[in-house]
């Protein structure tokens, strides 16, 4: 992803990501984002495997690309943090496990592949009953990515 | 009729039926008691190489990241995988279009044997042929299949690597042998 200067960016601290794992833990340190955006850059710290660390080394999300307002920061922080915490348990990150990729917790079936099936018009119902998956879980999926995603407002 | 082993996301029961309908090959679905057992890279391929049937994925990362875990001699495997170069991800529909268009270009599918052939289809009717050589990935060939003449090599490639042996050839301790210690019988 691109680096967007902006008020709000999470940004990977390399230093942390040496073991491998999964999980992602609370905003560890809120800081000024660089050259007065007024925003804030929130540092995690991470266990991502190393493969996926290098590509994501560097990556910031932009969030609120033309808002300034700290209500609206903390709201995102508020949101982040739920969304990240669900994530937790409906999404594994394991290395070892279909290359690492993002898949449903539990199985070898890639986050990206419910969306991308999805984009093509089918339906949880059809996703679930085709492939023996848990409907539960992929809309938990949905929604967390969804939550994730969202401008609290 | 040759049977596909499928790994779990491209683990269709449509697809399936449909195989079954055309009566030409069979899939073998993810095996129901691995689901939702954070089943790992290494022990789909322990549990699949060895055996009799080409083992289907959509992860090309395993050849690279699980050399290890791919023997000599093995049952065949085929990644079916978007080209990284495209805004396109692996799903059930890409995976019937890869498919079929290899088997439009290659006469008698049916009947080729993908033992000891590692194969990454992509959806633009091009098969790389890699091969672990010492432990690491190689890329052998790539062959772009709506020439007849190069699906022609490809077909006699592939004959020639399914001749080189069987799994089935190993003795049973070699066999047992080159399954990784977590999976090994108690």
């Amino acid at each position: 992803m691109t680096t967007v200067a902006s008020p709000l960016s999470i940004r990977l601290l390399p230093e942390t990501a040496e073991s491998e794992g999964a999980s992602v833990q609370m905003a560890k340190q809120v800081a000024p984002t660089p050259a007065g955006s007024g925003g804030m850059t929130l540092y995690f710290e991470q266990k991502v495997p190393r493969r996926i660390h290098e590509t994501t080394r560097e990556w910031s999300v932009s969030l609120y690309p033309t808002t300034r307002s700290t209500h609206r920061e903390r709201l995102a922080l508020e949101r982040l943090t739920h969304a990240r915490e669900a994530l937790r348990h409906c999404v594994d990150f394991d290395p070892d496990r279909y290359g690492g990729a993002a898949v449903i917790a539990g199985t070898r079936f890639p986050v990206s592949q419910v969306l991308a099936e999805l984009a093509e018009g089918a339906s949880i119902v059809d996703l679930a009953e085709d492939l023996s998956l848990d409907r539960a879980k992929l809309s938990q999926v949905l929604s967390v990515l969804s939550a994730y995603l969202d401008r609290p407002r | 009729v040759i049977t596909f082993q499928f790994d779990e996301n491209a683990s269709s029961y449509k697809t399936a039926a449909a195989c079954d309908a055309g009566g030409l090959a069979k899939v073998a679905l993810f095996p129901d008691e691995w689901r939702g057992k954070r089943i790992k890279d290494r022990q789909v391929l322990a549990r699949f190489l060895p055996g009799a049937n080409p083992f289907v994925t959509g992860d090309a990362s395993m050849i690279h990241e699980h050399p290890e875990y791919i023997p000599e001699l093995h049952a065949g495997l085929l990644v079916v995988s978007p080209p990284t170069d495209r805004v396109r991800t692996t799903t059930r529909q890409f995976i019937k279009e890869t498919i079929d268009a290899l088997k439009k270009r290659f006469p008698g599918w049916d009947r080729a044997s993908f033992r000891n052939s590692i194969l990454v289809l992509r959806d633009d009717e091009r098969v790389q042929l890699w091969e672990v050589r010492s432990g690491k990935p190689e890329l052998l060939e790539e062959f772009h299949v709506a020439k007849p003449e190069i699906c022609k090599r490809l077909q006699s490639i592939l004959a020639e690597r399914a001749s080189r042996g069987t799994v089935e050839a190993l003795s049973e301790p070699a066999a047992a042998d080159a399954r990784p210690a977590e999976l090994k019988p108690n």
